[in-house]
């Protein structure tokens, strides 16, 4: 298996394998990142496109300061914000911080579900619960920092997170009993 | 959770386009949970990224069939990958046909041409003259041109072909050959260079490798006790060394060969023998002449001389397709930078194109009466109508109507950035109008519907021919009038009048040779669709205006200036398909700046010149 090095070298000189071979490396976990922004697949996927196309356009700029991986999410992460941006599903979140600390963390439940249920309980949140539940609880930015990714306040961002939270737990909570098909 | 509520990006990692590096901690159930996640995109993902790369890259040969992902287009790229493969197959066994009927005709003709030159020499009863000295290798050389006529055998053209079609004999009797070889150190310079250069020095190549090697055996037998020789000294020489002593070995051996009657006799080389015992009796073995100092001594100089002819070894054509590495081996850092430089510096730069086209516009050169302070024929006729009043002058007045043009353009486009690119190139341009103009007076008396008075002067005519010297002479009407050859020169200004209320179409048919010097702006310039606004200037070379058919005016008539220049505007649409290719259509306008007439002349022209233009372009 080729390094990382050679990978980005090879894409660097337009190498069209190079890049066929990043891109079977990382199209996989790229398209679950996107799909966890984008609710449709078809636009997920055009997302991932995208997001392809301008790692092999840029890949000038990567100078391995930090993981390819984590440079790729990143990318792809800013595409899917950027295609999120174009239906403006920000204008519209309020800063109520109507379900804050609804409910306990859930980190003992979650390792016991599989992918799946868990891809589908965030695709079902609103899009700027979504969004701003990916980027904080997944991702680990601020609400700083989603903040001023999104345009949003912070509270905004604050309030949007909590909010899929509670509703992540209500599912949870909602399906866990009778959904034993979950069970990874 | 512990969590950083500052928006730092203290080392953001370079290149990581529009989002900065998380600071804060990620939910380690969520996190954990989405981390590894990974799902199969669907296969069209990686097709729509190819598509979109390739517009970016350089290569790619067929300008429709890259970039359709639509499945008949995908079986279309299969039809015509075999189509091709099965033409360049026709191809490669015609043109390998080609170069054997050639080769052949070619040595044949070479024999031929040998056989005559020595034909009154050697006759095959009569047996030749003995070859001694500078002139032993010319009469191998005729000889075996000479059995190459009588037999038909096909030879080959060079050391060369002996080389590449002779076994490896050498490499078993290297003895024999460089005691050839020795042997012939008493043949002079000539000799060898005219082994060298001729190229019908003629080696019966149908001998077989038994043969040759027993041919060689019995040169071998016969030179062997007197030779100096490499292989004397127990160091055999190189394949290709003695592949080409080989042939000195073979040209040479026929000059040890006595004759019946005692005489060195050059006999003819056998072509396909059954077998080389038909040869066997001809070849008896006698003592080699003594090797002097002065032999070995050329032999010596000549060593390295036989040694530049070694025949190098043909590339090895592989059937099929060749092993396509994608990955060369780890490079020194060196060298990867001197690889990577010039990329990086082409990644930059937009390709250059090149575009032919055809334009289809209408053409109205605007013409218009001089005001006549500015015509100096009229000094001379004070009776002159146009000038004996203020009053008329203003009322004559010609009429200018639009008609088609065409024109061909090749051009090139050099970007300057991204969106600007400075374009330039060579056109011709046909463009064809009506002045409407009043006619001559004297014309006013023939028949209104006769040709005479269709084809009747018109003071368009008469200004336009006056100062090419080339009055429309309307010999009928003229005569009727009083109008004289000597008078025709300066027929308006001595007339009295053009009848402003009669008037007539007069065909114009311009020529230009156009080089614009145009700066476009392209809007989308990656995308396959592009709109580029367009400006710049547009140099007219005048080639010549045909005036009712009748006038043709050229550069040097003096009428129109050499050169005018007009100003260009448009915008052009670019459909841009493929990266190697793209159609344009761009709607133009062209105004020219000043007069396309001289001063002098009493008709002024500011042509004007609107219309489209659709072309194919070729990128770089």
């Amino acid at each position: 298996m080729l390094d990382e090095r050679t990978l980005v070298d090879g894409c660097r000189n337009q190498d069209r394998a190079a890049q066929r071979l990043l891109y079977e490396r990382f199209a996989g976990k790229l398209f679950a990142v996107c799909k966890r922004y984008i609710k449709d697949p078809d636009e997920a996927a055009d997302v991932l496109q995208d997001s392809f196309v301008k790692v092999f356009r840029h890949m000038d700029q990567f100078r391995f300061e930090c993981p390819l991986e984590a440079w790729l999410k990143r990318i792809a992460i800013n595409t899917a914000l950027k295609h999120l941006r174009k239906n403006k599903p920000f204008d519209h979140m309020t800063d109520v911080e109507e379900v804050a600390n609804f409910l306990p963390q859930n980190a003992d439940v979650l390792p016991t579900l599989n992918y799946q249920y868990l891809l589908q309980l965030v695709q079902e949140l609103p899009t700027g619960c979504q969004t701003v539940f990916n980027l904080y609880a997944v991702e680990g930015y601020t609400h700083p920092e989603i903040a001023a990714l999104l345009g949003i306040s912070e509270g905004t961002s604050k309030s949007q997170f909590f909010r899929a939270r509670g509703l992540l737990q209500q599912k949870l909570l909602a399906d866990q009993p009778i959904r034993t098909d979950y069970l990874p | 959770m512990n969590r950083s509520n500052t928006f730092s990006s203290n080392n953001p990692p370079s290149g990581s386009p529009g989002v900065p590096p998380p600071s804060g901690t990620p939910d380690s159930a969520w996190a954990s949970a989405f981390q590894n996640a990974s799902e199969a995109p669907p296969a069209r993902v990686w097709s729509g990224i190819e598509r979109q790369l390739d517009l970016d890259d350089e290569d790619g040969v067929l300008p429709l069939l890259t970039y359709a992902p639509s499945r008949s287009v995908v079986f279309g790229r299969w039809v015509a990958g075999i189509a091709a493969a099965l033409l360049l197959a026709l191809l490669g066994w015609w043109s390998l046909r080609t170069t054997d009927t050639n080769r052949l005709n070619g040595n044949q003709l070479a024999a031929e041409k040998q056989q005559k030159a020595i034909t009154p020499a050697t006759s095959p009863t009569t047996p030749p003259a003995p070859a001694t000295g500078s002139t032993a290798a010319e009469s191998v050389a005729r000889s075996d041109a000479h059995a190459a006529a009588k037999t038909g055998v096909q030879w080959p053209a060079s050391p060369r072909h002996i080389a590449r079609i002779a076994p490896p004999v050498a490499s078993e009797k290297p003895n024999v050959l460089a005691s050839v070889v020795a042997s012939e150190a008493a043949a002079s310079a000539d000799t060898i260079s005219q082994f060298e250069s001729s190229e019908s020095v003629t080696i019966s190549m149908q001998v077989s490798v038994q043969q040759t090697t027993r041919l060689a055996s019995g040169m071998d037998q016969a030179v062997r006790p007197t030779t100096l020789t490499r292989a004397a000294a127990n160091q055999p020489a190189p394949v290709s060394d003695m592949q080409t002593q080989l042939a000195f070995s073979q040209s040479m051996h026929s000059r040890f060969v006595p004759s019946a009657t005692g005489g060195t006799v050059v006999p003819p080389m056998p072509t396909v023998p059954n077998g080389a015992e038909q040869l066997a009796p001809a070849l008896v073995v006698v003592p080699a002449p003594a090797i002097t100092n002065e032999q070995v001594a050329l032999y010596e100089q000549l060593t390295p001389m036989i040694q530049s002819l070694a025949i190098r070894e043909l590339p090895k054509q592989v059937v099929g397709n060749e092993r396509i590495v994608w990955f060369s081996p780890e490079l020194p850092q060196s060298e990867k930078m001197l690889d990577e430089a010039p990329k990086s510096a082409r990644k930059g730069r937009q390709k250059a194109w090149i575009s032919a086209g055809m334009a289809a516009s209408s053409f109205n050169p605007s013409v218009a009466m001089r005001p006549v302070s500015g015509l100096a024929y009229t000094n001379n006729a004070p009776t002159n109508a146009l000038t004996s009043g203020a009053g008329p002058v203003p009322a004559l007045a010609l009429d200018s109507r639009a008609g088609r043009a065409i024109a061909l353009q090749m051009s090139v486009g050099i970007p300057l950035s991204d969106h600007w690119t400075v374009e330039s190139g060579v056109g011709l341009l046909n463009g064809q109008s009506v002045v409407q103009s009043p006619v001559r007076s004297s014309a006013l008396s023939a028949d209104k519907n006769s040709a005479a008075f269709a084809n009747a002067p018109t003071l368009y005519t008469d200004l336009v021919g006056n100062s090419a010297n080339q009055m429309v002479a309307n010999s009928a009407l003229d005569g009727n009038n009083g109008y004289t050859a000597t008078a025709q020169r300066n027929a308006f200004v001595t007339s009295t009048s053009y009848d402003r209320a009669v008037v007539h179409g007069v065909s114009n048919t311009y020529q230009f040779v156009q080089v614009p010097v145009q700066l476009s702006y392209e809007l989308r310039p990656r995308r396959k669709f592009g709109l580029a606004f367009l400006t710049g200037m547009v140099s007219n070379l005048f080639v010549r205006n045909t005036v009712a058919d009748a006038i043709t005016v050229k550069t040097q008539d003096g009428v129109y200036r050499p050169i005018t220049v007009a100003g260009t505007a448009g915008m052009r649409l670019r459909f841009r398909p493929d990266k190697h290719w793209s159609a344009s259509l761009a709607g133009t306008f062209q105004q020219s700046l000043h007069s396309i007439t001289k001063p002098e002349v009493g008709v002024q022209a500011l042509p004007q010149n609107m219309g489209v233009c659709f072309s194919v372009d070729r990128h770089f």
